[in-house]
């Protein structure tokens, strides 16, 4: 019976407190005897990961909210916890039944022979709600955080938008970024519930980070997505916030995420030359029209429709460098729809310093573009990632300056 | 709707009891499960190890959950008494009142009854488990009663039959009940088995089909679980005193979930709750259906 207590980590509720969290830390250090593999992706850091580190096939955005009354500081930390262990190979995993008249500690579903793969990430986000006063940080909203506004064109299904937490679960494996979700829920009844989630899939054109200006992936539409943006290797200065946040916030980025429908039987009957003209690059290639390579700087001459997504998106004016942003675009599906059309389209993962000033500026300046035709974006939200963790708790949890103030 | 614990189990379990520990503080509440009277199906038995639990505590929390049976089943056999004095007076109206609260006493102490699985049958089938469904003869107890109020708004002679039949069989629950001790591998199973009855069935509506009366039989569950829990929190305590903590908490939570649907001490139809008062019982129910699920594993039981 004394197994029992070992085995409790997060899954307490607010009355369990800080013992539950301390207790299920007892049996060793997080990850403390994991295998330094190439499948472990590091979590701790000035930034989180998930937003820089190297790509993976897979992801599921996970928006949460925060039932009341539960004990943020604790929450955070549990989590931050649970982050640490899940991602750095789960040593419960591998834990022998312990108490087998209890539930087991792990779901089972990803095997006990391995647990060095599979380059988990999960990075942690807050949503403009949770500072609407029910957990005393009113005051404290990042600047730049607000509810993700409904775009002209959107058609933004409400169960299907914001939450008060994000989760963005990155892996090489679904049923890896799956095990995680339900890893968390599971532990944090009572607390955190689901709101919505979008798994979503990606095929990667390399094993490495692809070339400046050369998209690592193409989405449903055919095209490669994403050529000229930040590369993760970006020192841009447009990613994580810096002495405009304040302190707690530095070193954290907004993230925007969009569920954006794509009307995929239509689109395919276009004519490829309608196809290219939409986008303003070639499909093959991924040049612009009348260019030669993907990675070189469009001209946007005359040859480029005035209502092109490229023209719109990135006018190439004085400006317009310091728009950009750093995407990780997945696309998804849903199956089909109530009339047997395929509900598929692109999961939008965009991290900036500004969501106004960056990701909003852009998408408004889209308005009209042909594109739009052929999307509409029916849900995702608004969220801020904090900055890493130095380490799993006590020694630190993800937002502990936030809540702490220290 | 009958509670999943395989009663059938049950002989084998006190069997395997007393033939395989054979010590006192094992055996002594153990006994009360012992009984012959259950058919054999293809149930998973219930594995029961109470040797770690203190004998003391053991033995008052089943007499305290024995005892909880009993005054509820006696309860059941007045209300169901009422219930059909008014079918056969012919009132609808009165007929639906002492409906609701008869279904109270019942729903609070249903995994005991799952001891006497035949009378769960008679008692608290509901119209899908016959193959003619609605019109099927074999169909008795609480619910085609309650087509007959809600539904057709009708008492005929098949009402008042099956009212005079449900009187029987009360009684007949309160008579088994005064003769048996309730067993752990009832009670303890029981407590977590209340709650996900209300997690996995009540909460869609489909319990109380006709007279939407879904809360305030999940409120009775509620009541139950939390009851047979107060019984066995002691032995909580003593091997997981932070599982006792969040339990209670978690009862906390529920109960005040579910009593902000009252309009003037009455329950809300359940099919006029917003979605979203719907996903805040459900939340309330899942975050206590979680610790109390290792309950009976902290006990002994799996």
């Amino acid at each position: 019976v004394t197994a029992v207590s070992r085995r409790g980590f997060l899954t307490g509720g607010a009355a369990a407190g800080a013992g539950l969290a301390a207790g299920g830390l007892a049996w060793g250090p997080w990850g403390g005897d994991a295998q330094a593999g190439d499948g472990l992706v590091e979590w701790t850091g000035r930034h989180q990961a998930g937003i820089t580190s190297a790509r993976t096939p897979y992801a599921i955005a996970a928006a949460l909210d925060v039932l009341e009354g539960t004990d943020l500081p604790l929450l955070l930390r549990d989590l931050t916890g649970r982050i640490a262990e899940l991602t750095q190979g789960w040593p419960d995993r591998l834990d022998p039944a312990g108490n087998a008249a209890l539930p087991p500690s792990d779901t089972g579903e990803l095997g006990l022979e391995r647990r060095d793969d599979g380059r988990l990430t999960m990075t942690l986000a807050f949503g403009a709600s949770l500072f609407d006063g029910r957990f005393g940080l009113r005051d404290a909203r990042p600047p730049a955080l607000s509810e993700m506004p409904s775009f002209p064109g959107d058609n933004l299904d409400p169960a299907g938008c914001h939450g008060d937490l994000l989760l963005l679960v990155q892996a090489d494996h679904l049923l890896i970024c799956h095990h995680a979700v339900r890893d968390v829920l599971r532990r944090t009844k009572g607390r955190l519930t689901g709101r919505w989630a979008q798994p979503a899939f990606q095929r990667l054109t390399g094993d490495g980070p692809p070339a400046p200006g050369i998209a690592d992936a193409r989405g449903l539409l055919g095209f490669a997505d994403g050529s000229q943006n930040l590369g993760p290797e970006t020192s841009s200065g447009l990613v994580f916030c810096g002495a405009e946040a304040p302190g707690w916030a530095r070193g954290g980025t907004y993230l925007a995420v969009r569920k954006i429908r794509l009307k995929l039987e239509r689109w395919d009957r276009l004519s490829l030359t309608a196809q290219e003209r939409s986008i303003g690059r070639q499909k093959l290639t991924g040049a612009p029209i009348g260019g030669r390579d993907e990675s070189e700087t469009p001209t946007l001459d005359a040859r480029t429709a005035p209502d092109a997504h490229i023209r719109l998106a990135n006018p190439r004016g004085p400006s317009d460098e310091r728009r950009r942003f750093l995407r990780r675009p997945f696309s998804y599906t849903g199956g089909f729809d109530e009339y047997g059309l395929l509900d598929s389209g692109s999961l939008f993962v965009a991290f900036c310093r500004d969501l106004e000033a960056q990701f909003a500026t852009v998408k408004r300046r889209t308005r009209g573009q042909d594109l739009d035709e052929y999307m509409v974006a029916v849900g995702g939200g608004y969220f801020f990632c904090p900055p890493g963790a130095r380490g799993a708790p006590p020694e630190d949890y993800l937002g502990r300056v936030l809540v702490k103030g220290v | 709707m009958r509670v999943a614990l395989p009663a059938t189990a049950l002989a084998f379990v006190a069997g395997l009891a007393l033939a395989s520990c054979g010590e006192e503080r094992g055996s002594v509440s153990v006994q009360g499960g012992t009984t012959a009277t259950t058919p054999v199906t293809a149930t998973a038995p219930v594995r029961v190890d109470t040797t770690e639990l203190d004998p003391a505590r053991l033995e008052a929390a089943m007499a305290a959950s024995t005892g909880y049976g009993r005054e509820q089943a006696a309860r059941l056999v007045r209300d169901v008494t009422s219930l059909k004095a008014a079918v056969d007076a012919g009132s609808v109206a009165r007929a639906k009142r002492a409906y609701a609260v008869a279904r109270a006493p019942y729903e609070r102490i249903e995994p005991l009854v799952a001891l006497f699985p035949e009378l769960d049958g008679k008692i608290d089938a509901r119209e899908d488990d016959f193959p003619r469904k609605a019109a099927d003869p074999g169909w008795t107890g609480f619910h085609p009663i309650e087509r007959a109020l809600w539904r057709d708004e009708r008492i005929t002679a098949r009402t008042r039959r099956l009212a005079a039949g449900l009187v029987r069989d009360a009684r007949r629950l309160d008579e088994l009940l005064r003769d048996r001790d309730v067993p752990p591998q009832v009670v303890i199973p029981g407590t977590a088995e209340l709650v996900d009855e209300v997690e996995e069935s009540k909460i869609t509506g489909e319990e109380e089909r006709y007279s939407k009366l879904d809360l305030p039989t999940f409120l009775a569950n509620l009541e139950g679980s939390r009851t047979f829990f107060s019984h066995l929190e002691p032995l909580v305590r003593e091997a997981d005193p932070a599982l006792a903590d969040q339990v209670e908490q978690a009862f906390a939570g529920a109960f005040a979930e579910v009593g902000k649907l009252r309009e003037g001490g009455e329950f809300v139809a359940y099919d006029e709750l917003l979605p979203a008062q719907q996903r805040a019982v459900k939340q309330r129910i899942e975050a206590l259906a979680e610790p109390l699920a290792r309950v009976q594993g902290t006990l002994g039981v799996s």
